[in-house]
């Protein structure tokens, strides 16, 4: 017999039981460095070197583009409207997380421009404007949900329009009369005889125009698509306040450009979203909104998300980052079609009446918002929760990718709070108390794990579309294991000098179980760093020939 | 020196020079017998580009070798000729793919046909009598002993042959990546191994099921290829302990395919070894 190597060798020159024996040993090893290292909590046991020795499981591998995003419960609402939202949930058996996200769009185009709130109680302000998209794919009943929860703002627009409908007339005609009265005294003014008619003409007419009234407009909330000037002029209209829901995604096509060469006039939503002052000149007439407040609440398709994300002037500008985008697992295929559960009568009554409540006056802006404070025990959560998202926006960190949507996760955490005490406490509401902020960072850590699925989705995650990228590489070579300086070799021509994009794309693969990095010793040398596929991610290239 | 003259160099000295004089016209896939091949076996390939700089790609089928060769020069090169080299370079790789899935097919039919006319093989023939092994779901052809390599669906690719005296070679061209032989009946304990023998010495003694995956290098990917159908399975790789060989690839290839799938390695333990 040639040397011996295999069990074969062993059983033949030692018998088939010392095979056996080696093998069972083996397996009784192993399972006793499991329930060790399970007993002190580490799964990772360290073996002698020359010890058979188990190996970490892979853990599910969750592939760049695949997110599991979780839902929003109802109850970070307040009482009232989570009830409603929970209702409409379960009435459309749709995720609760749409319902939940169009309500707080709700809240912030009743609230918007009426109220701030001051984490400090300083110069520091955020305004309740808010931006949402909920991106969910065609027939998962987005538009039974938006119609549910927004028709008591539909219901209130109307009975304030009704009333400023004879007001509106009766203006129209002093304007009309003044008009005409402007134009007989223009046209006498020229044939006037002497300075002194002509003097006498010009005094009548000074005083046409100032008698003149202002023009009135029926009051409103929202619109459900506009042009970026046609809200400029809205806004001007409506006292600086105006919000755009929509169930369909042209608005944001509208808004991207497309009516105006491509070129997206962005200002007025950053400047609605921020609250900066905003100074328009049209048709002759400048007009200065100090306190402007737009948000924008829109449940659409994701495609319709991506077309706008591959503008560069749409995430530039930061605008993208500002939308609290939510990406609710789709019940679709797994709906009771024979179920049919109504809204309760008392829930949807309750919730007309509290809408009603807050929208009562809302055609009377005051001159400046009123200020929200935070308690004290408020305003420590806060910071706690802004800390969170520091630490995050580093290098590896829980937000590397979105950094930017990140960095104004706090502001919208301090918006939401803001919502949800005043839709709590009612219009007299002057402070965000500890409840309220709690149930606020709450959803803003929920968003953030939304945030990430929906730039994944939609591209916009760098570090994701690179991570896609080497996973399709490791698919197309069929490897099991491959070196870090193979991988830069073999994909120079996306990553050639962009080593740290690289480096983003093996971490992101990592902490999703996708890769798992060991350091190889080379003698003499550096150790090489190579990374082990999991195997349920080589599925493409195991018998697919 | 052409081109031509210093890729041919470059086979000879990594052991892919062909037998017969070869002509390479410029960027076409050609097949040739090499050193060790048998008589018939176009088992290596080779592709020469001469525009715009010299490069070319061999390897063999047998072996599994692979090799690029690029003639040295100092010049810089502009972007349209990178553009140029990339798109040779993706060319040549999907010519060599389409080669190989047409070289797999062709030794797929071969075994489909070469089994068909095996009979099933009896514990008399000696290399079983030598192993002291039961021939499980072997064949025999003549005096050959016929071991299919299936992958993880059960398709048979290729055939591996064992001869009386030991001798084991397989069909030309046929696919062995992911796939094995496999003995017994899957339940929590999975083995893998790399030959037959040693397959069937831990079926009898463990009452396992095993797949013996005919080589070391194919260990990883066997044991991938089970995980993948087998989840829950505990996976132990029985590697050869290639003690005598330095670096004890048998060992390293063992360890290398249990971390893939997580699973546990053993190699033997010989007394005259000192393990």
């Amino acid at each position: 017999m040639s040397k011996a190597t295999d069990f074969n060798d062993l059983a033949v020159l030692a018998g088939p039981d010392a095979a056996l024996n080696q093998v069972t040993e083996a397996l009784l090893l192993a399972g006793q460095q499991a329930a060790q290292a399970a007993a002190q909590g580490d799964m990772r046991p360290q073996p002698e070197d020359d010890l058979p020795a188990i190996v970490e499981p892979w853990p599910e591998p969750v592939l760049p583009g695949v997110h599991v995003t979780p839902d929003i419960p109802a109850r970070l609402l307040p009482g009232w409207l989570g009830d409603m939202a929970a209702a409409v949930a379960a009435s459309t058996q749709t995720p609760v997380a749409l319902a939940v996200m169009t309500g707080i769009g709700v809240l912030a185009t009743a609230l918007q421009r009426r109220f701030k709130v001051s984490p400090y109680g300083d110069a520091y302000e955020e305004p309740l404007s808010i931006f949402i998209a909920a991106l969910l794919a065609s027939g998962n009943r987005k538009s039974a949900v938006f119609t549910a929860m927004t028709a008591p703002v539909l219901h209130e627009e109307k009975l304030v329009r009704d009333r400023f409908r004879s007001r509106i007339a009766k203006t129209e005609a002093q304007r009309l009369v003044a008009k005409k009265r402007i134009e007989r005294l223009t046209a006498e003014a020229s044939k006037a005889a002497d300075d002194a008619e002509l003097s006498k003409i010009r005094a009548a007419l000074e005083a046409e125009q100032e008698a003149m009234p202002d023009e009135v407009y029926a009051p409103r909330l929202f619109t459900t698509n506009a042009t970026a000037e046609i809200l400029q002029n809205m806004l001007v209209e409506q006292g600086g306040r105006i919000a755009i829901m929509s169930d369909e995604g042209d608005v944001l096509a509208v808004l991207g450009g497309l009516y105006a060469g491509g070129k997206a006039a962005l200002d007025v939503l950053l400047q609605g979203h921020a609250g900066s002052a905003i100074r328009v000149d049209r048709s002759g007439r400048t007009a200065h909104i100090d306190d402007p407040a737009v948000s924008v609440v829109l449940a659409i398709q994701p495609g319709t998300m991506v077309d706008l994300a591959g503008s560069k002037r749409f995430r530039d500008s930061g605008l993208l980052a500002r939308f609290l985008m939510t990406v609710p697992a789709s019940n679709l295929g797994y709906r009771d079609v024979r179920q049919r559960q109504s809204i309760p009568a008392d829930v949807q009554a309750l919730y007309t009446d509290k809408m009603a409540g807050l929208l009562k006056g809302f055609e009377d802006l005051p001159e400046s918002p009123r200020v929200l404070g935070f308690s004290d025990a408020a305003r420590e959560l806060w910071l706690d929760a802004s800390a969170w998202v520091e630490t995050g926006l580093r290098r590896h960190g829980e937000f590397d990718g979105i950094a930017d949507w990140a960095g104004k996760l706090p502001g919208a955490i301090a918006r939401i709070s803001g919502l949800l005490e005043v839709a709590e406490t009612g219009l007299a509401a002057d402070l965000v108390h500890e409840d309220t902020m709690r149930k606020a960072i709450e959803m803003g850590e929920l968003l953030a794990t939304h945030a990430r699925a929906a730039f994944g989705l939609i591209g916009a995650d760098g570090a994701d579309v690179d991570a896609a990228a080497v996973v399709a590489w490791v698919q197309a070579q069929g490897l099991m294991e491959f070196s870090v300086q193979q991988c830069r070799k073999a994909m120079s021509g996306r990553f050639a000098g962009k080593a740290e994009r690289l480096e983003a794309a093996l971490y992101r693969l990592q902490t999703n179980h996708v890769l798992r990095e060991v350091e190889r010793p080379n003698p003499g040398a550096r150790p090489s760093r190579w990374q082990l596929v999991n195997p349920a991610c080589s599925v493409g290239l195991v018998g697919s020939h | 020196m052409s081109a031509e003259d210093a890729f041919l160099a470059y086979l000879r000295t990594v052991g892919l020079e062909p037998l017969k004089p070869i002509s390479l016209p410029e960027g076409k896939l050609v097949r040739y017998r090499g050193e060790g091949d048998k008589p018939g076996a176009l088992n290596c390939y080779a592709v020469l580009h001469t525009h715009p700089e010299a490069w070319g790609a061999a390897g063999s089928w047998r072996t599994g070798a692979r090799h690029t060769w690029r003639e040295q020069g100092d010049r810089k090169r502009t972007s349209v000729e990178l553009r140029v080299l990339r798109d040779q370079r993706r060319a040549a790789e999907q010519a060599r793919m389409a080669d190989e899935q047409r070289a797999h097919a062709e030794a797929q039919a071969k075994a489909a046909r070469l089994w068909g006319l095996g009979k099933p093989a009896t514990d008399a023939h000696p290399y079983s009598q030598r192993k002291q092994v039961h021939a499980y779901g072997l064949r025999q052809l003549g005096g050959r002993l016929m071991v299919p390599v299936r992958d993880a669906k059960g398709v048979l690719w290729s055939l591996q042959f064992i001869d009386a005296d030991g001798t084991k070679r397989f069909l030309t061209g046929g696919r062995i990546q992911g796939c094995y032989c496999a003995i017994g009946a899957p339940r929590d304990v999975l083995l893998v191994c790399e030959g037959y023998a040693t397959a069937a010495t831990l079926f009898e003694a463990t009452g396992h099921a095993v797949a013996a995956a005919f080589s070391a290098n194919n260990l990883g990917r066997v044991a991938v290829a089970l995980r993948v159908k087998f989840p829950q399975a505990r996976i132990v790789i029985c590697g050869d302990n290639d003690a005598h060989t330095p670096g004890n690839p048998g060992r390293t290839a063992a360890m290398a395919a249990a971390q893939a799938v997580g699973g546990l390695w053993v190699i033997p333990k010989f007394e005259e070894q000192g393990q």
